[in-house]
């Protein structure tokens, strides 16, 4: 290589280096940080299916509302005492436990309560199949099995004279999986099975969610949707020969449909003016030094110089980026 | 040589600088299996999240019953599995089932049919379908069929409840099987004549009867002295490391952990 002196051979070769270090441990990290495989969902067989430009299944009404969740600890309700029981002497159920010895009422700490806890429930004019509740708050934790309820809002109807056969599912339950946190989470019955499990028209599904913030410390008011499927939707493979699979996306939901939040509103302003003016300024000023780093990068008279303006370059964009959200 | 120090130094620098962020991203922990606990293991990630030694993990949760939870993580399809009985021959090895809580078992009737007390005998004899009525049920009101209601083949609680209560009679083929415990509930709340089990958790709206003499409670099941308690796992694929390993010993020794725990279930220690 005539013309080249050594130096300039020596910084070929060490950018040479550089660059496949550079690569190297670029698929290192990429190999690090996949993710884990996906848990599949499943892919039950489905026994009804509707054409994708019928109407009616997109014509959904649903009725909801969200309030903080009640954590007291119930009375325990008396309960029905059999005439001419036979055998039952000594205690009843909601009594102090004999026998076992143990901490007293008094010294036992109080029981854990789920902060910043609340109930959603809703009911829509048609059968569902599996509903989402999303939300614009992080979701802490949730209820990961909801139970569908008469409209009479009797939790326990065994006392009163059994509904009608027609009017109660097989078993109105829902499964819920999602994130935490997230931005809300996912709640299944059992399409695979025959009749299908689902929310009758009417019944309402009642669920809990927590959250990892009070819900006014945040920059707007709460809100909450819930999307429902309403028909089992089918994506059709390639191979006719084979039944359709529900694989998804699913195809036959609502649109969000918004909750009532009156009882969670926010009444004061969800920041104080001051806040507002000081995270601006803020804002501001990280912006303004992110600028001027940048900006020394054009300026550097050196390789060395360019890249310590480089990488202050890249910090204070993140800073500012990050308070940005 | 001084140059070859320093290319090596860099080599090193930079795999450093690209794969620990890369690490720090990767933590998100995957689970499924057990629906009776998961209710547990979502409010332990919530204060995982929210503590020091979490802060940055997410998670991720999904449930159909301890042997999904136990065929998921040993596949590698999740981080963790959840299971709520005792490792069974059959389960594929490597498994390491690390304990996290107890749980107690609690026999269950409607509200109207107010059962106080059940012996093992008893028990035994409802549930393998050799005693058919209500008639002659010490303590009950009812006549006519026992209808009994279990827990799916696929569950952890079906399995815990047969070694427990059952062993070494077999329970009833003719039960009627329900996926979950709020599925059992449920069906305990609107049928007379239904018998089954339910997790502590479960126990509104249906009636808990004592057993061998011993209420079904969180501070009988705390003290030890009721005899229907099972362990709560997290299982891994071998023994357990990274965040998995992280979050597991934060739930068995962290205060924060143990208090949420025993809100409703008997904690780890």
């Amino acid at each position: 290589m005539s013309g080249t002196s050594t130096f300039e051979r020596r910084q070929l070769t060490q950018g040479v280096i550089l660059a496949v270090a550079f690569l190297f441990s670029l698929l290192i990290g990429m190999w690090l940080a996949k993710p884990a495989a996906a848990v599949p969902i499943g892919s039950p067989t489905l026994t009804v299916s509707t054409p994708a430009d019928d109407p009616v299944f997109r014509d959904v009404i649903c009725e909801g509302s969200v309030k903080e969740a009640d954590q007291s600890q119930p009375e325990p309700e008396p309960e029905v005492t059999p005439t001419g029981a036979s055998g039952a002497t000594g205690e009843t159920g909601p009594t102090g436990p004999t026998g076992p010895t143990g901490p007293t009422e008094e010294e036992e700490e109080p029981p854990y309560v789920v902060e910043n806890l609340y109930e959603y429930e809703f009911s829509c004019d048609k059968e569902v199949f599996s509903y989402s509740i999303v939300t614009n708050r992080d979701v802490g934790s949730f209820e990961t099995e909801t139970l569908g309820f008469l409209p009479n809002d009797d939790p326990a109807p065994g006392l009163l004279p059994a509904p009608p056969a027609a009017q109660v599912g097989v078993g109105e339950d829902f499964f819920c999986l999602g994130g935490i946190p997230a931005l809300g989470v996912g709640c299944y019955a059992s399409p695979g099975k025959t009749p299908a499990v689902r929310l009758n028209i009417g019944n309402s599904v009642k669920g809990k969610i927590s959250f990892d913030m009070p819900l006014c410390e945040a920059y707007d008011q709460p809100q909450f949707s819930v999307v429902v499927m309403t028909e089992l939707g089918s994506y059709n493979d390639a191979d006719q020969t084979k039944p359709p699979v529900v694989k998804g996306p699913w195809i036959v939901t609502s649109e969000p449909i918004a909750l009532d939040t009156a009882a969670v509103e926010c009444d004061e302003p969800l920041l104080l003016k001051e806040d507002v003016e000081t995270a601006v300024s803020r804002q501001g000023n990280l912006y303004e030094r992110a600028l001027k780093s940048c900006n020394a990068v054009s300026k550097a008279k050196s390789r060395k110089a360019r890249t310590k303006a480089r990488a202050s370059c890249t910090k204070a964009t993140k800073a500012a980026r990050r308070f940005i959200g | 040589m001084k140059t070859k120090k320093t290319l090596l130094g860099l080599l090193v620098a930079a795999v450093l600088l690209t794969g620990l962020p890369a690490m720090a991203q990767a933590a998100t922990i995957t689970i499924s299996g057990s629906t009776t606990v998961a209710p547990l293991v979502t409010l332990l990630a919530k204060g995982y999240v929210n503590s020091p030694a979490g802060k940055g993990t997410k998670f991720k949760l999904l449930q159909g019953g301890s042997d999904i939870g136990v065929a998921d993580v040993a596949r590698g399809r999740v981080s963790i599995g959840m299971s709520s009985r005792i490792p069974k021959p059959s389960d594929p090895g490597g498994l390491v089932f690390n304990e996290i809580a107890k749980d107690a078992l609690c026999i269950a009737t409607h509200r109207s049919n107010p059962v106080a007390n059940f012996t093992q005998e008893q028990v035994q004899s409802i549930f393998a379908g050799e005693a058919r009525n209500w008639n002659g049920i010490p303590g009950s009101n009812k006549s006519g069929t026992i209808n009994i209601v279990i827990r799916t083949a696929a569950s952890g609680t079906q399995d815990a409840f047969d070694k427990i209560f059952m062993a070494p009679k077999k329970t009833f083929s003719g039960a009627t099987q329900k996926a979950s415990n709020g599925l059992i509930q449920q069906q305990l709340q609107r049928d007379p004549l239904a018998i089954g089990y339910v997790s502590l958790a479960f126990q509104s709206g249906v009636h808990v009867s004592n057993y061998k003499g011993v209420p079904c409670s969180l501070r009988a099941a705390k003290s030890g002295q009721y005899p229907g308690t099972r362990p709560l796992f997290l299982v891994t694929r071998g023994a357990a490391s990274g965040a998995s390993e992280q979050f597991i010993n934060w739930i068995r020794n962290n205060p924060a952990a143990l208090r949420i725990a025993a809100k409703e279930w008997v904690p780890f220690k």
